[in-house]
């Protein structure tokens, strides 16, 4: 079972800590939850630190939320993957697309950039 | 129905069977299995990653966009072969004629805004594979995907 929660990092930048697995059935879990934290934050960083596995469905959640802070003219980074889960951003390209930091300041900085 | 089978094959390989409905909550299933059979094959953490994320992609694939002339008799087999490439990962389905080997990549988005959302987990199966072939066999659809080494 993936869970979600939330804290507050800064003024205006939230932080979302996933933790379980990040495949289809996780996502189905937090998708509704995620969406709803990004549409009412516009500086938001995903901590990836406890998310064992990423399958297409869960990169699919992660560009879903990303795409939908930045239509808001906001900022999402990744932070802290696992080494196997940061492959998969690369292999994907969404490490491209979408901020990908190794601690939780870095992404913080990012967002407020 | 389902079970891990032993199944000594000619030269004495150990394959790894496992049966599942084409429902969604057979991944859950599907995943503990897998940790059961990388134990038992002796994967290390990345090979076993792998594995899981094909499976899972593979399988939720035929899940999500199978079709079968009675749905009701639609079914899935996984199968673990090790083999001197490396590890051997089949998936049959019994559903209509779908090769995914020849399905189009998602072209590489330049923006996020450009991004799309579908498509990634067969790029995954590739990325994450040496080889990726397809065979149709008595009505059966056979995905092999080649973990070398």
């Amino acid at each position: 079972m993936l869970k979600l929660l939330t804290e507050s990092l800064a003024p205006g930048v939230i932080v979302v800590q996933l933790d379980g697995r990040l495949d289809m059935a996780g996502s189905m879990e937090i998708e509704e939850e995620l969406l709803a934290v990004v549409t009412s934050n516009t500086m938001v960083v995903i901590d990836l630190a406890g998310v064992t596995f990423l399958a297409s469905m869960g990169l699919r959640c992660l560009i879903l939320a990303a795409k939908t802070v930045q239509s808001r003219s906001g900022q999402l980074a990744l932070a802290r993957p696992q080494p196997l889960v940061a492959e998969v951003l690369r292999a994907s390209g969404a490490d491209s697309l979408i901020t990908v930091t190794t601690d939780i300041d870095s992404a913080a900085r990012a967002v407020m950039a | 129905m389902a079970e891990i089978q032993k199944i000594n094959v000619a030269g004495n390989q150990n394959e790894l069977v496992l049966q599942i409905l084409p429902e969604l909550a057979e991944l859950i299933r599907l995943s503990a299995w897998v940790d059961d059979a990388g134990a038992k094959l002796g994967l290390s953490v990345s090979r076993l990653y792998a594995v899981q994320l094909c499976l899972e992609e593979l399988v939720a694939n035929i899940v999500l966009h199978a079709r079968a002339a009675d749905p009701a008799k639609l079914s899935i087999v996984v199968t673990l072969r090790p083999c001197e490439a490396g590890l051997e990962i089949m998936v049959d389905d019994n559903g209509m004629t779908f090769d995914p080997t020849v399905t189009a990549e998602p072209s590489a988005a330049h923006s996020l805004a450009d991004a799309q959302l579908g498509g990634l987990g067969l790029v995954l199966v590739r990325r994450f594979t040496s080889a990726f072939h397809y065979r149709r066999d008595n009505d059966w659809n056979r995905v092999t995907v080649l973990l070398a080494g």
